[in-house]
C-alpha cells in the first residue's frame, strides 16, 4: 500500500492514475482532512495508514510567477512545518516504509550549469525562489538525517519543471508552461493577434510531462537506497521551440513578440542525469510536444472552468493559533 | 532573551547591570518548550518583549551529533522558526537569531567571511546542527520581507567563559583543557595534548558576546547576517602555556603528542563588518581565560555549580 502526500495536488493526481492504472492500492488525502502543518494530524494520518510500505511525499505549498516575492515568509514557514512534520510521522508511525520525497531543481545552486546531485549544497539559491527552495535543501538534509538516526530508507527525487494536466494556468501563479499554454489558448480563444512572451526566448530550461515522471517514480522507487537522484530528460528546451510548440498545439496562427527587457534568468539549466542511467539504467525522453498537445487540449476541454481560477486566494496557509 | 541559561545567557546576565535602562527576562528550556509553536507564541505573548534575542539551541558534542541528526534538526528548526513565528504574530520590534561559525562549509578559505554561508555542504559529522543554522539565513530575509520582521542574524564562533560547558564530549577546546589542567594540577603525570598544538583558534569571551549582541540589538538592522566573535587568534599550544602559568603548572609537564591528529590547522572569521560599524574592543583573551579559570578553581568543587 502506498501513502501519498499531496495526492489531490498536480502531481498527485497523475500518480493516482498511474497508481489505479498498475492496480497498486494507495491512499491519499486532503488538505481539509489531515492538516500537514499541524504536527498531530500528521501523526493521526500516518498512523492510519501505518501498513503502507512505501510513501511518495508530494505535499509542499508552491506556485511560481510573483508568488514567491509576494509570499517568502509564508512559504518557508509552512514548507518547513510540512516537511518536518511528515518525517516525523514516518519514523513514528510507518518506520518500515521506503520514502520518497519529491524536491525541485530550483534547490540548486543558481551559479551551476550542470546541476549534479553531489553539488546541491554547493552555493546560494538564486533570489526569485529562495524561500521555496531552501525548504527543499531541508527536506533532503532531513531524509539523510532521518535515515542515519534511525536507520530509515528515504530518497530524494529531483525533477526539472513538470506540466501536464492539472497544472496551474494562472498568469500570476504558473510555472512557464502552464502560463504559456494559458496565454495561447486565451489568444485563441480571444482572437487576441500577439501573444507576449518575457525574455527573447533564447534561454534553455528543462521541461518534463508528468505522466512519464509519475511512472519513472514508480518505478524507481523500490531501487532506491538512500539515495538522491535526478528524473529528468537531462537536456533542454529552449522558451522559443517551447513557445512554438504550445502556439501550434493551441492553433494560435498570429504574432509572438518577445519582450527582451524582461530578465528571466540563467541562459540554460538542465539537471545531469548520469546517476539516473548508469545506476537506474533510465533514459527519459526528451521530446515535449506530445505532453503539450495533451495538455494543451485538456486545459481547452475545461478552459470555462479554469480560465478564472486562482491559486491560493486566500495568502496566509496557516492559521496561527494562541493568540 | 532564551537559551538564558545557556553560557551567553550568563555573559548576558553579567553585563544586564550595564545596561540600566533595560529590563531582561532569562528564559530557559524549562519555562517553555520552544519546538511547540502554540507554547511558544503564548509565552511571547505573555511576555510582549519589545525585543527577542534567541540563543537557545539543541547542540551536542560529536558524539551526539553523529548518532542525532534528525532530532538536531527538527528541534533546532522548530524553535528558530517558532520564535520568529511568534514574534511576527506579536508584533515584537526586533529578533536576533544567532548562528554559529561551526555551519561553514570545512574548505571555506580563511577568514571566513558572511557571504560563504552556502558554498558547500557543511561537515558530515554535524551536517544537520549545521544546516538548521544554515536555514536562519533564509527565514530572515522571508520574515524581513513579507511581514518586515525586524530580524537579525548574528554569529558567534567558540565561547568561553563563566558557568560554561566543562563535559568531554560537548565542551569546546578552550574549556577542556582548563578542567584537564585542574584535575591533573597535583599530579606530577604531563598533560598530554593531542598534535604538535600548532592549531590556531580564536575565543570570544562570553560577556563580551554579549555586549556585541547588545550593540547589535540597537545599531545593526540589515539582513546580511554578521559576525560579532573575537579574531584575537592564539596556538592550541599557547592557550595551554596561558592556562598551565594561571594553574601554576609548570610548563614542562605539558606534552604534545604528534603521533596524534592535531585537526584543522586554522579555524578564522573575518569580524570587520560587525568591527568598522561598531568600534567594538574585544577582552584580551588571556583575561577572559584568567577570570574563566579563577571561577572554574573556585567552583569546581560546589555541588551543581559547575557543568562537569
Amino acid at each position: 500500500m502506498i501513502l501519498v502526500t499531496g495526492g489531490t495536488g498536480f502531481v498527485g493526481r497523475h500518480l493516482q492514475e498511474e497508481l489505479a492504472r498498475r492496480a497498486i492500492p494507495f491512499a491519499v488525502f486532503a488538505k481539509r482532512e489531515y492538516d500537514l502543518t499541524i504536527g498531530e494530524q500528521a501523526d493521526a494520518v500516518f498512523a492510519r495508514h501505518r501498513e503502507a510500505d512505501l510513501i511518495v511525499h508530494l505535499a509542499c505549498y508552491q506556485a511560481a510567477g510573483d508568488f514567491p516575492a509576494k509570499h517568502p515568509g509564508d512559504q518557508f514557514y509552512v514548507n518547513n512545518l510540512i516537511h518536518l512534520n511528515v518525517l516525523e510521522a514516518w519514523r513514528r508511525h510507518a518506520p518500515h516504509a521506503r520514502f520518497v520525497g519529491v524536491g525541485s531543481s530550483c534547490a540548486y545552486p543558481s551559479d551551476l550549469d550542470s546541476l549534479t546531485e553531489d553539488l546541491l549544497m554547493n552555493g546560494a539559491i538564486h533570489g526569485s525562489v529562495y524561500s521555496y527552495a531552501f525548504t527543499k535543501r531541508a527536506l533532503c538534509t532531513g531524509l539523510a538525517a532521518y535515515n542515519d538516526q534511525y536507520g530509515l530508507n528515504g530518497s530524494y527525487l529531483i525533477p526539472p519543471t513538470l506540466f501536464g494536466e492539472f497544472d496551474d494556468f494562472g498568469l500570476e501563479t504558473a510555472h512557464v508552461v502552464g502560463a504559456l499554454i494559458g496565454k495561447f489558448v486565451r489568444a485563441v480563444r480571444e482572437g487576441l493577434p500577439e501573444v507576449e512572451i518575457w525574455g527573447d526566448g533564447s534561454q534553455v530550461r528543462e521541461f518534463l510531462y508528468v505522466k512519464p515522471f509519475v511512472a519513472a517514480l514508480l518505478d524507481l522507487a523500490p531501487r532506491l537506497n538512500r539515495d538522491v537522484l535526478n528524473v529528468a530528460p537531462g537536456c533542454g528546451t529552449s522558451i522559443r521551440q517551447l513557445a512554438t510548440s504550445i502556439g501550434a498545439a493551441a492553433g494560435f496562427t498570429g504574432r509572438i513578440a518577445y519582450n527582451a527587457d524582461r530578465y528571466v534568468g540563467v541562459k540554460e539549466k538542465f539537471l545531469n542525469t548520469t546517476r539516473l542511467a548508469q545506476k537506474y539504467g533510465m533514459q527519459l525522453d526528451a521530446d515535449v510536444s506530445s505532453g503539450i498537445t495533451r495538455t494543451v487540449d485538456w486545459y481547452n476541454e475545461h478552459y470555462d472552468l479554469l480560465k478564472n481560477r486562482r491559486k491560493f486566494e486566500d495568502s496566509r496557509h496557516v492559521v496561527t493559533a494562541g493568540l | 532573551m532564551t537559551g538564558g541559561s545557556g553560557l551567553l545567557g550568563h555573559g548576558f546576565q553579567a553585563i544586564a547591570a550595564e545596561y540600566a535602562d533595560r529590563q531582561f527576562v532569562f528564559s530557559g528550556s524549562k519555562d517553555c518548550d520552544l519546538t511547540d509553536r502554540d507554547r511558544t507564541i503564548r509565552f511571547v505573548g505573555e511576555h510582549k518583549p519589545d525585543a527577542i534575542v534567541h540563543t537557545a539551541a539543541l547542540a551536542g558534542g560529536i558524539q551526539y551529533s553523529t548518532c542525532h541528526p534528525a532530532t538536531l534538526l527538527r528541534d533546532n528548526v522548530l524553535m528558530n522558526l517558532n520564535i520568529m513565528e511568534a514574534a511576527r504574530a506579536h508584533g515584537v520590534r526586533k529578533v536576533i537569531e544567532t548562528l554559529s561559525t561551526g555551519m561553514y562549509p570545512p574548505e571555506a578559505p580563511n577568514p571566513i567571511r558572511e557571504q560563504y554561508i552556502h558554498d558547500g555542504p557543511p561537515h558530515d559529522s554535524n551536517y544537520s546542527y549545521s544546516f538548521a543554522k544554515r536555514l536562519i539565513d533564509p527565514a530572515i530575509r522571508a520574515y524581513r520581507s513579507e511581514y518586515g520582521l525586524n530580524c537579525i542574524g548574528l554569529v558567534s564562533n567558540g565561547i568561553f567563559g563563566e558557568h560554561g560547558n566543562f563535559r568531554p564530549a560537548e565542551s569546546v577546546m578552550v574549556a577542556a583543557l582548563i578542567r584537564r589542567f585542574f584535575e591533573q594540577r597535583d599530579s606530577a603525570a604531563p598533560v598530554v595534548i593531542w598534535g604538535d598544538g600548532s592549531p590556531l583558534r580564536e575565543y570570544t569571551y562570553s560577556r563580551d558576546m554579549a555586549r556585541a549582541f547588545m550593540w547589535c540589538l540597537d545599531h545593526y538592522d540589515d539582513a546580511q547576517i554578521l559576525h560579532v566573535g573575537s579574531t584575537e587568534e592564539h596556538s592550541v599550544r599557547d592557550t595551554a602555556f596561558m592556562i598551565a602559568d594561571a594553574m601554576g603548572i609548570d610548563r614542562s609537564r605539558v606534552v604534545f603528542d604528534t603521533s596524534k591528529p592535531a585537526g584543522i590547522l586554522r579555524k578564522a572569521t573575518d569580524n570587520s563588518r560587525f568591527v568598522s560599524r561598531s568600534g567594538f574592543s574585544y577582552t584580551p583573551f588571556r583575561v577572559g581565560l584568567e577570570r574563566t579559570i579563577q571561577w572554574f578553581v573556585e567552583n569546581y568543587h560546589v555541588p551543581g555549580a559547575v557543568k562537569l
